[in-house]
């Protein structure tokens, strides 16, 4: 599946322009990190191609059809989204949780069966952690619950799993864990979009990076020809020591300033 | 598997406290009803037995008390189910009828119908407008603030709340001090002892137009909890499911409130419960907020008209429990923050 954005524009209500002439091609099969600073536009991006904001300009394809012609069920099939924070108000279990993600799928008065239930146990299994299907979500630890909401994403089995910042306010280990799934579903075909505002993660756990600058994009390219060109250093702002490291089965990357 | 012997396990505990809150309130009154004569009374409608009891019992349990159990049961009913549907549309444990401010509009709306001396009918669809208007209201300011939170609602439904019910003194201030006063403020203190046939018969058609559709898309309801982008990431129509809840809670609310006034409360207190006793998951909370609801009411009711020689409008005892719950849903809604 191959997603197009072009020339895509945005500004709220006070005419502030978010989105400028943004352009840009997204397949299935890659890991895409989105990098930029705070107020980049990096969310306001990810909510146009969920169509809960309409661009002012330009248009988003998928494989060829426009966004606005594809209906909510159909859009289902082409992106999950996994919010930066996930919270919701009443304590659902784990599986009443991922089975939301069957909406789209059922019909408008029938609830998810058994056959979803087992999908959905089946899914908590991929990730090890079947034990939870009966907890609470306010009483999951922070990287529990990321890969419980990854499960869900899996369970709306869309081609593109969207995540705003899911590496924010987890542990390091959890961190590591978090991108390490992304990065096996992502060798299943899965594809992968993902913001952060970590370049050494971004770095290491993504086949291409797109950086937004003040609505533009600045740079969409592979982290190698990023970090030979130095566009890390001009959009921080800072002096930064980049450097490849290969951990013997992987190519990571350390990032430090100078 | 476990966790679903468990739901139903507890929906049968809920069953059951229903039929028991029927049969107590059967019993209790000012003129007593033993069981064993309750038993043989309700059985004699459905297989001929010798006619064991006074004939005044019969027409007690018939005339008397059947109609009222059935209206408190309808009335709880629809008052839980439109508080469990505020809380999910507004993501909002401490939503109700009571805390928007929609309790207020819906009696601000039947007073006014009153005044004008229009019947039923024309009471329920006043209450309805003017319910539906302060829903209009709370969206139409929350959305103009940024800070979403608990708190911040309540003052909007403070605000909302105050505005109707300064209306509603207006009204009786208007109204004729002899006969159309007494009837407002007897009716905005909530009771269920003067209805009329035609009101039970419209009051459970409106419930079952506006419960069923919703008891079929109980699961759809849990949907309402999620973000904005999750619920259209999942193929959610959010904006056709919030018009449908709110529709259906506005329409149950004043259908309630044109039948038997202000009861208080209900909304509130009876989705916390239930959701306290089996988890979230709307497709157990919406059934079971129901049957809870309608045996609240049932007992209070009983309550009501058995603690006094004359009847305390339900509307006050209602408010005895739901006050001091709101207090404590603000406690801890302080301490999570």
């Amino acid at each position: 599946m191959i997603i197009n954005a072009l020339s895509l524009g945005f500004s709220y209500g006070n005419g502030k322009e978010v989105l400028k002439d943004v352009t840009f091609t997204l397949r299935s099969e890659s890991m895409t990190v989105l990098l930029g600073r705070n107020g980049a536009g990096k969310s306001t991006l990810f909510r146009l191609m969920l169509k809960s904001l309409m661009p002012k300009n330009g248009v988003i394809t998928v494989d060829g059809i426009s966004l606005d012609s594809i209906e909510n069920r159909n859009l289902a099939k082409v992106f999950s989204y996994i919010p930066q924070s996930s919270y919701m108000e009443f304590s659902y279990t784990v599986l009443d949780t991922i089975l939301m993600a069957s909406s789209s799928r059922l019909s408008l008065f029938s609830s998810p069966g058994k056959k979803e239930k087992e999908e959905a146990r089946a899914l908590l299994a991929l990730f090890n952690i079947e034990s939870l299907c009966d907890r609470t979500m306010e009483n999951l630890s922070g990287g529990e619950r990321q890969l419980v909401l990854i499960a869900r994403a899996m369970m709306q089995k869309a081609s593109f799993i969207i995540l705003d910042e899911p590496t924010s306010n987890l542990d390091y280990g959890n961190q590591l864990m978090v991108l390490e799934t992304l990065e096996r579903l992502n060798r299943e075909g899965i594809g992968i979009i993902y913001s952060t505002h970590n370049p050494e993660l971004a770095l290491s756990y993504a086949s291409s990076i797109l950086i937004l600058d003040k609505g533009m994009i600045s740079s969409y390219d592979s982290p190698e020809k990023l970090v030979e060109s130095g566009t890390l250093q001009k959009l921080y702002g800072k002096n930064l020591y980049i450097d490849k490291v290969f951990t013997g089965e992987n190519e990571r990357y350390v990032c430090i300033p100078k | 598997m476990k966790k679903t012997d468990e739901r139903k396990g507890k929906m049968l505990i809920f069953i059951v406290l229903f039929i028991l809150s029927i049969l107590i309130s059967f019993q209790i009154g000012r003129y007593p009803v033993s069981p064993v004569e309750l038993v043989r009374i309700l059985i004699s409608r459905i297989i001929p037995i010798e006619e064991s009891w006074p004939s005044q019992a019969e027409t007690v349990v018939f005339n008397i008390r059947l109609p009222r159990i059935a209206l408190s049961s309808v009335i709880g009913a629809s008052l839980a189910l439109s508080g469990l549907l505020l809380q999910q549309v507004f993501r909002n444990p401490m939503a109700s009828q009571d805390v928007l401010g929609s309790a207020s509009a819906s009696a601000f709306g039947a007073s006014l119908a009153l005044l004008m001396g229009a019947n039923y009918m024309m009471v329920s669809l006043s209450s309805f407008l003017f319910g539906i208007l302060s829903l209009l209201l709370i969206i139409l300011i929350s959305s103009r603030i940024r800070k979403k939170d608990s708190f911040t609602l309540v003052l909007c439904g403070i605000m909302v709340s105050s505005l109707f019910t300064s209306a509603t003194s207006f009204v009786k201030l208007v109204a004729d001090t002899n006969e159309t006063l007494p009837a407002i403020t007897y009716f905005l203190m909530g009771s269920l002892s003067s209805f009329r046939t035609s009101d039970l018969i419209l009051v459970f058609t409106v419930t079952l137009v506006a419960s069923i559709p919703m008891i079929l898309i109980s699961w759809r309801i849990n949907l309402l909890s999620l973000s904005e982008e999750e619920a259209i990431s999942m193929g959610v129509n959010m904006t056709r499911l919030r018009f449908v809840s709110i529709t259906a809670s506005t329409l149950l609310t004043a259908s309630s409130v044109a039948a038997a006034g202000q009861i208080g409360w209900i909304g509130l207190v009876i989705p916390h419960f239930t959701r306290m006793i089996c988890g979230s998951n709307t497709k157990i909370t919406v059934p079971a907020s129901m049957l809870l609801g309608a045996s609240f009411l049932t007992l209070v009711d009983t309550l009501a008209r058995s603690l006094t020689t004359s009847e305390i409008p339900i509307g006050i005892l209602t408010s005895f429990v739901g006050a001091p719950f709101f207090l404590y849903l603000i406690r801890r809604e302080a301490n999570r923050t």
